[in-house]
């Protein structure tokens, strides 16, 4: 496989699990609710030194009930020598199974499952199954993550964890009525593994500016080990 | 006559300033986090067909609900509603003027 190819599906592998689509980090999953009905979407770009690889990650979260959300995530590849074109097809279930509100706090620990479909037919499909835990006081969340990718067929496993932590700048503190816009830093550290690869273990440090209907995020990957790439990630989310 | 015209219109402004019935709730909400989710939390309240207005303050971790003249909503709608987008509800308070 070579290097360029090789580092186009480790960042596909890495956006397509990536479905903190609700306020939340940069990669890692969230366990915050969203309202039976509402619809979330994201869009994000994730490129690296390479010009030629770059990701286009489009996620579309749906609140099916106040405790269960369904997650549908599709990206898209750039690549050169014409081998263009979407990846794995995820559908995943969330669902809420333990959660403890205070003032200004909530602890929350949600399981997640489903598929991923390749549209490429060279490719076996997986099952995935895993669980994120929210943690959020005052000014920080907490968002940590573990997922278990099964093969189907001829296909390898993957794994991913996450720990990501999201601490807001300002407004040091909130207005007394009205909801503001806010920036906070986030900080991750995460790890990928396919079958066959160590896991490449990676950090990420970002911000978003969180509006009460849209984020707009922007963060910078390096790899700890493995491909020792650094890749940069865009990307805009939108609550309806 | 001109008299009784000022009379008259005094009488009808007196009437919309201080006769409006206009109910304002405030209720307590837990687990209120960062803006992009507690939009979902004044989108909700805001379908009510009841409701005027709705401000949040994730500083008090409350919502107060202007309603609509003469509508009235019971605690227990309001904390449905609270729970359906996700939160944790409290205490409903009315706080109109003269309550």
């Amino acid at each position: 496989m070579r290097p360029h190819r090789a580092l186009s599906w480790l960042v596909t592998l890495a956006c397509l699990l990536g479905h903190s689509v609700h306020a939340g980090g940069l990669r890692s999953l969230v366990a915050l609710p969203l309202e039976p009905g509402g619809v979330v979407t994201r869009l994000q770009v994730v490129g690296s030194s390479n010009p030629d690889d770059v990701t286009v990650v489009g996620t579309v979260l749906y609140g099916l009930t106040t405790r269960q959300t369904l997650i549908f995530s599709v990206p898209y590849r750039e690549l050169e020598f014409g081998d263009d074109g979407f990846g794995y097809v995820t559908g995943l279930y969330r669902g809420t199974v333990y959660q403890h509100d205070e003032p200004n706090a909530t602890r929350r620990i949600a399981i997640i499952g489903g598929i991923r479909v390749p549209t490429d037919s060279n490719l076996d499909s997986q099952i995935s199954a895993g669980m994120v835990a929210t943690m959020y006081r005052h000014r920080s969340e907490w968002d940590i993550d573990v997922v278990w990718m099964q093969g189907l067929g001829r296909g390898g496993n993957n794994a991913r964890y996450d720990v990501s932590w999201q601490y807001r700048l300002t407004p040091s503190e909130y207005p007394e009525w009205g909801i503001p816009t806010e920036w906070q830093s986030v900080l991750e550290l995460g790890g990928r593994y396919e079958e066959g690869s160590e896991i490449v273990h990676q950090f990420t440090v970002g911000a978003l500016w969180v509006h009460p209907s849209w984020v707009l995020e922007a963060g910078v990957i390096q790899d700890l080990n493995g491909p020792d790439v650094t890749s940069f990630l865009l990307g805009i989310r939108k609550h309806f | 006559m001109r008299q009784l015209s000022i009379v008259v219109v005094l009488l009808c402004l007196s009437a919309s300033v201080f006769g409006a019935d206009e109910t304002v709730l405030e209720i307590d909400i837990k687990g209120m986090t960062c803006p992009f989710c507690v939009y979902s939390l004044e989108k909700e309240l805001g379908k009510l067909s009841e409701v005027e207005e709705v401000l949040i303050s994730l500083k008090l971790n409350k919502a107060r609900l202007t309603l609509k003249e003469g509508a009235h909503i019971d605690a227990d709608t309001l904390q449905e509603v609270v729970l359906r987008a996700g939160y944790t509800p409290g205490e409903v308070r009315d706080i109109s003027e003269g309550k």
